[in-house]
């Protein structure tokens, strides 16, 4: 089903880039762009237990090749009737676990220039949570072969439905560039299988100043989580039952629903690039009130340029406190069944709320050849420690107490067309 | 025999020494160039900031992708080679921040385009310059 998914999505674009084309010849080519990017990659990763994979949306690699989790191809049609008009869309064909033509369509907007220096979207823009985040799947821009899954694995949504305004102005010998939005967005999470969320609304905003060489990047959202599923229910209504006999479980009733409530995320960037370096780093912080706590990643990359080859190295990593559901004393006074029962509901809290635990860290080296101007070749070997039931931006098969460790290795192809 | 050998000279000197082409920077010669120093040649030409001292926007034209030119141009003006600014386009044009340069591949073309639009700038060897276009920068 998801191969079919794929190949629809796929079908769709081209069939997009034909009548586009077609009717550019007939207009005036100088206002319609069509542009495409693509990665073809082989992925080796994963253990028995724990996956490999990009970002949670995806099915992970237990121990396997693959070309799935590195692959996509994407296309964007600009037209551009006047010089303030816009129209863009873009679409990405990708390995996802949850494939469809509309999460194939990453933006699709009007922008309209009110000043030179004021632009207002509207439509389906892609998310600009972060440095790399509205280009991430574009590998032909980016250094690694694949961006790190403990900073750009998050769970949002690659973009969001609403409206953003931006604005850039030349400061200090550099330019800033201030982008504000409002939308419609969603956000995955794995807890026994791959649930998706309605973040709604989401704002936010980002301010970039650059130079040449010099970036710097700080960005502030809010996420209003609204979970259709509701599947934490069950559990809500068994705290509920069982508070009278077990009085420290009270205060898990809010933090097991991920549902209605506010997560606010700051993020702080740092790049430099010149004829012989590019170094980055990131750092975000995001805080909800649920049993992800405070979750705090960040990652470093440097590279060296050799004329037609680019060595680099990066280290990342991804912490949020574990919940410790507090443990239930046998009563005496009660039946066995009933104490067994409040044993067995703490187990399920505990399973359940190591669901939303981070720690992990990952070290990775790798190399990019330039071999045209329009290719790139990229070898990256990754190695990643996982704590103690730590994994779970990682598809796991089973939680584990014992600390684990799991390697990758990708080749990719990254073109731009 | 002399001649011989000079010609000979002439032509090692040729070879090791070949002429270089001037790239210049220009623009309709109506055009007030105030403000257009080779810095904001560089923002308009790499997507930060496309806006003339006038207030309007500037629309800068490139030559073919696989042109000496626009491998000189650039490398001469950022010092960046093809690959880098194919990298760096490719995040503005897929992230939808800018719009990359219009490419016009012959430059007789190119010149015919400024002299016709004042908001137009583009790159050419010196050589087909006129005195409908006025150079801006050097691109040394």
């Amino acid at each position: 089903m998801y191969m079919k998914a794929f190949i629809f999505s796929v079908s769709i674009a081209f069939t997009a880039l034909f009548v586009v084309t077609a009717q550019a010849f007939e207009i005036d080519s100088s206002k319609f762009l069509v542009n495409g990017f693509g990665t073809l990659g082989l992925t080796k990763g994963g253990s028995d237990r724990v996956s490999s994979r990009n970002n949670v949306a995806q099915d992970g690699v237990f121990d396997e090749w693959s070309v799935g989790i590195d692959s996509r191809i994407g296309l964007q049609l600009d037209y551009y009737p006047t010089e303030k008009l816009t129209f863009s869309a873009q679409f990405v064909a990708a390995d996802r676990e949850k494939n469809s033509l509309d999460k194939s369509v990453h933006s699709a907007y009007i922008g309209y220039k009110i000043t030179p220096s004021l632009e207002l979207k509207i439509g389906r823009i892609a998310a600009k949570l972060l440095l790399l985040s509205d280009y991430k799947h574009i590998g032909y821009a980016q250094l690694w072969a694949h961006p790190s899954l403990e900073f750009y694995g998050n769970s949002t949504a690659d973009y969001g439905d609403g409206i953003a305004l931006i604005y850039d102005k030349p400061l200090y010998g550099g330019h800033l560039r201030t982008q504000a939005w409002l939308n419609k967005s969603e956000f995955s999470r794995f807890s026994e299988k791959l649930r998706t969320l309605e973040v709604e609304p989401s704002y936010g905003i980002i301010s970039t100043w650059e130079n040449e060489k010099w970036t710097y990047s700080f960005v502030y959202a809010a996420l209003d989580f609204n979970n259709g599923d509701k599947e934490y229910l069950p559990l809500q209504n068994a705290i509920r039952a069982v508070e009278p006999i077990w009085p420290s479980s009270k205060g898990l009733v809010d933090d097991v629903a991920l549902d209605d409530t506010t997560g606010h995320y700051y993020g702080f960037a740092i790049g430099y690039s010149d004829n012989d370096w590019v170094l980055r780093t990131e750092f975000s912080l995001s805080k909800t009130k649920s049993f992800y706590n405070d979750t705090k990643n960040a990652y470093v990359l440097a590279g060296r340029r050799f004329n037609t080859f680019t060595p680099y190295i990066s280290a990342a990593t991804l912490k949020n406190e574990r919940t410790h559901i507090p443990s239930y004393q046998t009563n005496p006074f009660l039946p066995s069944n009933i104490n067994a029962s409040v044993a067995t509901l703490q187990q399920q809290l505990q399973q359940y709320a190591d669901y939303f635990h981070y720690d992990q860290q990952t070290v990775s080296l790798g190399i990019r050849w330039d071999v045209e101007p329009k290719l790139a070749l990229k070898a990256q070997w990754d190695h990643t420690w996982i704590g103690a039931y730590g994994g779970a931006r990682n598809q796991q098969r089973e939680m584990s107490g014992a600390a684990d460790t799991v390697d990758r290795f990708t080749v990719t192809m990254d073109f731009i067309f | 025999m002399k001649p011989i050998f000079n010609l000979i000279v002439l032509l090692i000197i040729g070879l090791i020494f070949p002429a270089s082409a001037e790239l210049v920077v220009i623009a309709n010669k109506d055009m007030g160039t105030e403000g257009l120093t080779r810095k904001k040649v560089i923002d308009i030409y790499m997507g930060r900031n496309s806006v003339f001292a006038n207030g309007k926007i500037a629309i800068p034209l490139d030559q073919s992708v696989d042109s000496d030119a626009r491998s000189q141009f650039y490398e001469k003006l950022v010092g960046k080679n093809m690959s880098e600014i194919n990298a760096y386009w490719a995040r503005l044009l897929f992230s939808g921040r800018a719009r990359p340069p219009r490419v016009i591949k012959r430059e007789e073309e190119i010149v015919d385009t400024i002299t016709e639009s004042s908001s137009v700038i583009g790159y050419v060897d010196s050589s087909q310059l006129t005195d409908k276009v006025k150079v801006i920068i050097r691109v040394e």
